[in-house]
């Protein structure tokens, strides 16, 4: 006689990111995309995860998506910010609107010094590029 | 002349990783949001495995003792491959008694319906 069985997820959501970035760093791609959609559905890094893996793959509009839905669904993942911004950057497009965005982000971290020298590296790297390109 | 081509080659090198550096400078990686050292997640990844195929034994009825005996036989590498492959794991069992399970619950289903004063048509 067949038996209906009901699957637990074992994994927190943290889990899951953990799993997928060391699925990742093995290039099981496939397998990282899995857990991070599944740490995304409670957990907004995860979809914060997915931008950074299809932005190691050079595939911005992937990334841009992933991080817009970060940003939706936890508006104070400052990474998530920087990382769009980051995303603007290297395409040479929306610079003022990439300048917000990290603005926002030193915002959201300005009690933690680490962050907020990357994202003002971000910045400056922003200045520059809309002095070359304005 | 081997002189000159180590300076032009050493320039051209200064300057392409003096990019690279500021180009990966400004995006945080994913290991930096979560707070984890590459070999603390090497660590972490044999734990969680074991704890995914502990969790999907322990639904398919198996006891505690059961799991411990089958998880102690695998090697690192196998319990690697099982969690990867968890998903399309399936309780062994007749697909021809699955069927016939699929129709009785459709068949009452129908019949609760008809009971209920409602008609069930296929058209």
């Amino acid at each position: 006689m067949p038996s209906i069985a009901v699957l637990h997820d074992p994994l927190t959501p943290q889990e899951h990111l953990q799993l997928g970035l060391s699925y990742e760093k093995k290039g099981l791609i496939e397998d990282a995309i899995k857990h991070y959609e599944e740490a995304s559905k409670e957990d907004a890094k995860g979809f914060l995860f997915l931008g950074n893996l299809y932005l190691n793959k050079n595939n911005y509009d992937k990334s841009e998506e992933y991080y817009k839905k970060a940003i939706r669904k936890n508006d104070k993942l400052a990474d998530a910010y920087n990382n769009l911004a980051w995303v603007y950057c290297l395409q040479r497009k929306n610079l003022d609107e990439a300048e917000e965005l990290v603005k926002k982000a030193i915002e959201i971290e300005k009690n933690n010094a680490d962050k907020v020298k990357i994202y003002e590296d971000t910045i400056e790297k922003i200045q520059k590029l809309k002095v070359q390109y304005e | 002349m081997f002189k000159k081509f180590l300076v032009i080659y050493l320039a051209v090198a200064i300057l392409t990783i003096g990019m690279v550096q500021s180009a990966g400078a400004a995006f945080i990686p994913s290991d930096l949001t979560l707070n984890t050292k590459t070999q603390d997640i090497e660590k972490i990844q044999k734990t969680l495995e074991m704890k995914v195929i502990s969790q999907r034994l322990k639904d398919l009825g198996y006891s505690e003792k059961e799991i411990m005996d089958r998880l102690s036989t695998l090697d690192e590498q196998t319990i690697h491959e099982l969690a990867l492959k968890i998903d399309e794991l399936k309780v062994a069992g007749d697909a021809g008694a699955a069927v016939i399970l699929a129709l009785v619950i459709i068949a009452l289903v129908v019949l609760i319906i008809n009971l209920t004063g409602h008609k069930v048509a296929v058209k």
